[in-house]
């Protein structure tokens, strides 16, 4: 079973989460084989690696803001929080 | 005589390293900072006081966050200010740009786009696709732990990332075509 090759359609519905690394150990294996030797689906997968990377750009500046952070660690200080 | 700074607790060393990381899921679900900054707040009180039900030396984060997503849920679901758009059936964004001879079928046109777009456009899911993401796309949980933060099956994670991102691809996509990014003739 494990060496069986993955048609397109089957290797597209594995792809986002083959680039997540969330597959079985064959199944990524596979994946990265039908890529290795389909041209569309590579294409397809840059799409896919184009998208997740600017989902995880976007948000890589926010952070939670110094005076919010302050007030809850003088609140835990005093060890009466809420 | 100088006194030692107070020591820190086991509950800071443990929880204060994620607020950073509860604030970005906090204001993806509230959609406004002063919201987003006081459940942020609640959270990490309510943890405080459940602290010794907390399993020391397992995940603090998952932890967190099922916290946060019940305070979510319970006090601050219905002061959304804009309700989130229903789940809608869009065409597969990539097979659109490809079938058209587009040139942005590699998708570099994502890398063009703003944040606050980004971040407006997965405010704009349905909470259910919005949280996942978030914590997936946005935060780099693994699946397992999504499905363990949110109590469903694995399986119900991965259905709703693959229509979630679906949505955010055509919205991503037509907000590249109103930045002129994508001319609409090499995708329609």
């Amino acid at each position: 079973m494990s060496d069986a090759r993955l048609d397109c359609a089957e290797a597209l519905a594995l792809l986002q989460d083959y680039l997540k690394e969330e597959l079985t150990l064959d199944n990524q294996s596979r994946v990265a084989t039908h890529l290795a030797a389909c041209g569309h689906c590579l294409e397809h997968a840059h799409f896919e690696r184009n998208f997740l990377a600017a989902l995880e750009r976007a948000a890589r500046g926010v952070r939670c803001p110094g005076e919010v952070a302050a007030r809850i660690r003088q609140a835990l200080r005093s060890g009466k929080p809420g | 005589m100088s006194s030692a700074p107070p020591a820190e607790s086991a509950f800071e060393r443990d929880v204060l390293p994620h607020l950073d990381l509860m604030y970005r899921v906090a204001l993806r679900m509230t959609g406004e900072a002063a919201n987003a900054e006081d459940l942020v707040q609640d959270t990490v009180f309510k943890a405080f006081r459940a602290w010794d039900r907390f399993h020391q030396g397992t995940n603090a984060r998952g932890w967190l966050l099922t916290i946060l997503r019940n305070t979510f849920i319970n006090d601050y679901r219905r002061r959304r200010r804009a309700p989130a758009l229903v789940d809608i059936d869009v065409a597969e964004p990539h097979r659109l740009i490809h079938e058209h001879g587009g040139s942005h079928s590699d998708g570099e046109f994502f890398h063009a786009l703003v944040d606050d777009r980004i971040l407006a456009a997965i405010e704009a899911l349905p909470e259910e696709f919005r949280e996942v993401v978030v914590l997936s796309d946005i935060e780099g949980l693994g699946y397992a732990q999504i499905a363990e933060t949110l109590e469903v099956p694995v399986g119900t994670v991965k259905s709703r990332l693959s229509r979630a991102r679906r949505q955010l691809q055509a919205r991503l996509l037509d907000y590249a075509i109103e930045a002129g990014i994508v001319r609409p003739g090499q995708v329609s």
